[in-house]
């Protein structure tokens, strides 16, 4: 395998991952669930925290595309602005998994020895609790702020991204043109990022995505226990919860946060898989 | 028996965590337990009533205390009811127990079945359609699942009960029926890797030369799948399996908690709300141990079954 | 590759077959066998921990404690204070020595007789610090007992008290001399309509008729209380017919259940029970009266409990804890009509202006109706410049926040319900020192309890009650947001069933059609 720049081979990767049928549509689903949250103060037709009492729970009609909610709230402004949130806590919540999961694993892979098996066997031994149970005792013990809430999840979806990083890196340490980096007496840690590194962007990145689509998920377990995020802010997962105690009072207070839920979900995984697949040298042919 | 060893600190460690991530959780179970319904209890009594639980102990020492026990076999007791923990688990082990071999049974059951299908007609819309099904599998959260499930057999179409729990032994029929719901939507969430990674090596072994090989030789193509594709495909998803059945009382949680099933994962979760540290560190010790214990196995089974991965290293 | 669809081994598939048409075949919904009349109670969140009817840690040992056991005396349907265990009862002239006269021919369900020394021994227990006993402060100070012969005790109470017999609705008589200390929780031994069949901790408790009962027999052979964690999933059973009652409904879910022609609401006209905007009223800035009366006028009552509520419950417009209904209830006070150009200006007088922000806590995955509540306040608050920061409190953190009494929780609002036993002395009586969290301790309050209680007079009685409602509508040591009970929502085939005034159903006289 070549040394590309960073640059050009994420590039190289992007567009192979357009060309696939599968990676269009997931890529697009992405930009657009993106931008309408990006936007959502200028896209939705009304304040989301704007109660309106003398017509709660009505359905879908006119302007409310989406129906009201039990404080007569428009149901629509509150999923795009739900996206926002969800947005936030996506790319925080990758960002600091991503970090410390990589520094975490890179350097296990790098120092190997004690410093590789101690730290590895606090990756299994993190990975052994069931994660909707670590989650909910640091939640409860922390508080359901989103900047807690997104630091929480990015710390249990580290340590599998730890895994991930180490074994990357041992791979690519293995290959030739490591060898010859070391061979010409190339210091490690430039080995290391100046080599290493960009070639395992790519898993990385993937794993970056599949991070997204878990901090989502998780964000969403934790809501419906009732540990989410605080009124009247409302998360996708929050708005699901709540849609379901009033599910008498409407289909339509579940049916489309969940629809974006699972939008968002299913694109961030196919993504994700989209990479890995590219990345694949069997389907190279 | 290196493996053995890992396995043994991986507990040790998780144990040590789960200890110290309690024990500075804010609030109290004392407060909890003496609480609201009494004016008279002041500051006093609580720590009274503390140092009576031997909670004002520092914290390795309570550690120490308590492993020791819990080798001994003694979990202790519960702070809010004193019972002891282990009668709690053995009472509420059998649901969850259940729950997780129906679902990863019905999860292998529909996993090969779809791949199969797949397999046999691969690229149709029918293959299609089970990557779909698969990836759906993976994207939607457990407790959606659930609610699709409730709403559809328990009230448009009600043949399914929507709650609670009879053991096997007093109802058979009664048990099977509430355990359904459940469990389908268990496996539907762990279907998917499985699917998946079955799928993948369906799909590189009848790329393999020996199937080009059979087919040349005139076999029908299902057959060759069924009899030769299919067990080779099997192999690695054995550590799918695993992985799956490990993390499943992660997501039996909040199953249990929609349907009412009385397993570990209620009991858990109720701890965790009330601070009831005995209960929690045993069961989340539990979990870890079962998770671990099942990836151990399948480690052993799987260099086992396939001698080429016992060379790698 | 040309591929030969050719007629391969298909069990997999088959299996599923199988297992799909088993799954549609018309099983139906479970229920009882048809001899046995079975009801099936659910309830939502935890706590049926013990059966201990003289600790009482949740509002779900309410409902199964007068099932088991039996009280001296009982609150009718209509509110009216009746003998129970207690034949009739008589008290001294400075309203301190009660005397009761106990049925005879009640059994324990162990078969032992049960007597007036029993009724000592429980109150005893109660009265012990070392036991804790939730039911304590209910009792009261007792100075001493007079047993003499098998049914009749005499209670002297340390403090006199004109309503004491309406005290004893909640102290329920166990068979305490079979009862080890460790064991007490499970060993329900009682006096009552059913007994025990079988208890699982925080997860169901089944009971049976009791044969032996000494009043009117119970119609139903069994009755089986479970837990179901999940609020709505339980609405979806009572739905489905897997649970006839479920306890403790969300408000706004009643609109619309309304709409099942299958599902009725225990309701009752008289709600004792108040949900409550609780505050510190020893630090700033609640500390202040007009900071108090200013939130009371910025709560828009009316929008609230038609909203937040489902229409279910009284407005308190006086803001006192008693309901219009109630025959002690003193009209004419000032009336908190919402408005806030009101609050505003009592909000300055008190030192809370434009831009500050007040936290509003309520419970975590429990109580909608008080998060909907607050955000309604918080909505009307920013109007005046006002921030309301919303903080769901996780239980155990919550709990943590208030007990040991007394603690500090300064410029903060906490949603609560309090459901005292439905007798006016005692929904007043919580406002008396160290009876709220509110920390409100007013020494006139506390002497016109005391008076009110010592009282011989009715109308005595009712206007001390007046003045102490008064008092409390102009200091607001609490904004009332209005008089309600839990409500639970029933299968129309139970009948029978009715609902005290805080919201404990009662079951006793319960059959299914």
């Amino acid at each position: 395998m070549s040394t590309e720049t960073s640059a050009l081979q994420q590039s190289n990767l992007l567009r192979r991952v357009w060309a696939k049928p599968y990676g269009r549509i997931s890529i697009t689903f992405i930009l657009l669930i993106a931008l309408s949250a990006l936007f959502a103060d200028w896209i939705a037709p009304f304040d989301p925290n704007e109660l309106d009492t003398e017509n709660i729970f009505s359905r879908p009609k006119g302007k409310h595309y989406f129906g009201t909610d039990d404080l007569g709230r428009d149901l629509f402004s509150r999923v795009l602005h739900g996206g926002q949130i969800a947005l936030i806590m996506a790319f925080a919540s990758a960002a600091i998994a991503m970090i410390v999961g990589v520094i975490w694993g890179f350097i296990a892979a790098q120092f190997g020895g004690w410093l590789d098996e101690i730290l590895m066997r606090t990756v299994d031994a993190f990975l052994a609790i069931p994660i909707i149970l670590l989650a909910l005792i640091l939640i409860a013990a922390l508080g359901t702020d989103i900047p807690i809430l997104a630091l929480v999840i990015g710390l249990i979806l580290a340590p599998a991204t730890a895994r991930i990083a180490r074994s990357s890196v041992l791979s690519e340490l293995q290959l030739d043109y490591c060898n010859a980096a070391t061979t010409l007496g190339t210091p490690r840690l430039r080995i290391l990022f100046r080599e290493v590194m960009p070639n395992t962007m790519p898993v990385l990145i993937a794993r970056a995505v599949i991070c997204a689509a878990d901090t989502i998920i998780i964000e969403a377990s934790l809501s419906f226990v009732g540990l989410g995020i605080n009124p009247p802010q409302a998360s996708w997962g929050s708005l699901v919860r709540t849609g379901y105690e009033q599910l008498f009072n409407g289909y339509w207070l579940v049916l489309f946060p969940a629809i974006f839920i699972l939008l968002a979900i299913w694109s961030l995984n196919s993504l994700g898989d989209q990479i890995l697949d590219v990345l694949d040298p069997r389907s190279e042919s | 028996m290196r493996r053995l060893g890992t396995s043994v600190t991986m507990l040790f460690t998780a144990s040590l965590l789960i200890f110290v991530v309690l024990r500075v959780l804010p609030g109290d179970p004392v407060t909890i337990l003496l609480g609201p319904g009494n004016r008279g209890i002041g500051e006093e009594d609580i720590q009274e009533y503390r140092a009576k639980m031997g909670l004002d102990k520092p914290l390795l020492v309570q550690y120490f205390i308590w492993f020791s026990n819990f080798l001994r076999g003694d979990m202790g007791n519960s702070l809010f009811s004193n019972e002891p923990v282990r009668n709690m688990f053995s009472g509420h082990i059998m649901p969850t127990v259940q729950l997780t071999l129906a679902a990863i049974v019905l999860a292998i059951v529909f996993a090969i079945s779809l791949a199969l299908v797949g397999a046999i007609w691969p690229r149709s819309l029918v293959d299609r359609v089970v990557t779909f099904i698969a990836s759906l599998g993976m994207a939607v959260p457990t407790f959606i699942t659930a609610i699709i499930l409730l709403l559809t057999f328990g009230i448009f179409w009600p043949i399914l009960p929507t709650r609670g729990y009879i053991p096997f032994g007093e109802d058979p029929i009664g048990n099977l029926k509430l355990l359904t719901m459940p469990a389908i939507t268990l496996a539907f969430a762990a279907m998917a890797p499985i699917l998946r990674m079955l799928r993948a090596s369906l799909a590189e072994a009848s790329s393999s030369p020996w199937t080009r090989t059979a087919e040349g030789k005139g076999l029908l193509w299902n057959r060759i799948v069924l009899k030769h594709v299919f067990p080779n495909a099997l192999i690695p998803s054995l550590t799918f399996v695993g992985i799956t059945f490990g993390r499943m009382l992660g997501g039996a949680v909040l199953i249990e908690f929609i349907f009412a099933w009385p397993g570990i994962g209620t009991m858990m979760v109720d701890a965790i709300f009330k601070r009831d540290y005995a209960v929690l560190q045993a069961t989340i010790l539990f979990a870890a141990i079962a998770s671990i214990t099942v990836n151990f196995i399948v480690d052993l089974a799987y260099g086992f079954v396939d001698p080429r991965l016992r060379l790698k290293a | 590759m040309k591929i030969k669809i050719g007629t391969g081994k298909r069990k997999p598939p088959l299996l599923i077959a199988l297992l799909v048409a088993s799954l549609l075949a018309p099983w139906g919904v479970p229920s009882g066998s048809a001899a046995n009349s079975v009801l099936k109670y659910g309830y939502t969140g935890g706590g049926l921990v013990g059966l201990n009817p003289n600790q009482i840690t949740s509002g779900t040992q309410r409902v199964v404690a007068p099932l088991l056991y039996d009280p001296l005396v009982k609150i009718n349907k209509e509110g009216k204070l009746v003998p129970w265990l207690a034949e009739s009862w008589s008290v001294s002239k400075d309203q301190r020595t009660w005397t009761f006269i106990v049925r005879t021919g009640v059994k324990f369900h162990n078969g032992r007789r049960f007597a007036a020394s029993d009724v000592m021994r429980n109150l005893r227990w109660i009265s012990d610090p070392a036991n804790k006993s939730s039911q304590a402060n209910e009792v009261g100070k007792i100075e001493k007992y007079r047993v003499s012969g098998l049914n009749k005790i005499s209670i002297t109470l340390k403090n006199p008290n004109s309503q004491f017999p309406g005290s004893l609705v909640f102290i329920y008589m166990a068979d305490i001399l079979n009862i080890k200390s460790s064991n007490i929780k499970y060993s329900a031994n009682g006096t009552g309509p059913y007994k025990i069949n079988s208890f699982s901790s925080d997860n169901y408790v089944y009971l049976k008729k009791n044969g032996n009962y000494w009043g009117n027999a119970s119609k139903l052979d069994e009755i089986k209380i479970m837990r179901s964690p999940d609020a709505t999933s339980a609405l979806l059973s009572l739905q489905s017919g897997a649970l006839d009652m479920v306890w403790n409904v969300a408000p706004n879910s009643i609109p619309s259940l309304r709409a099942n022609k299958s599902i009725d609401f225990l309701n009752t006209d008289v709600f004792t029970g108040v949900h409550v905007l609780m505050l510190d009223t020893k630090s700033a800035p609640f500390n202040n009266p007009k900071a108090r009366q200013a939130l009371s006028y910025a709560v828009d009552r009316e929008t609230i409990v038609k909203t937040a509520f489902g229409g279910v419950g009284e407005v308190s417009l006086t803001s006192t804890p008693l309901g219009t209904k109630d025959t002690a209830y003193k009209s004419g006070l000032n009336k908190y009509t919402f408005d806030l150009d009101k609050a505003k200006a009592l909000f300055a007088e008190a030192g809370i202006k434009s831009g500050d922000t007040l936290t509003f806590w309520t419970l975590a995955g429990r109580r909608f109706e008080w998060v909907a509540m607050a955000q309604i306040l918080q909505s009307d608050l920013k109007k005046i410049g006002i921030t309301l920061d919303i903080q769901p409190q996780e239980t155990a953190s919550w709990l943590g926040k208030f007990y040991p009494y007394p603690k500090s929780f300064p410029n903060t609002i906490v949603a609560n319900f309090l459901s005292p036993p439905p007798i006016n002395a005692y929904q007043m009586n919580v406002y008396t020192t160290g009876g709220c969290e509110c920390k409100w301790d007013d020494k006139a309050y506390d002497d016109m309890m005391k008076s009110a209680l010592a009282s011989t007079s009715q109308d005595e009685y009712k206007t001390i009650l007046g003045n102490m409602q008064a008092k409390f509508n102009n200091e607001q040591p609490s904004v009332v947001v209005l008089t309600a009970a839990n409500i639970t929502a029933y299968r129309n085939s139970v009948k029978g069933a009715w609902l005290l005034g805080e919201g404990t159903p009662q079951l006793i006289d319960a059959y299914m059609d």
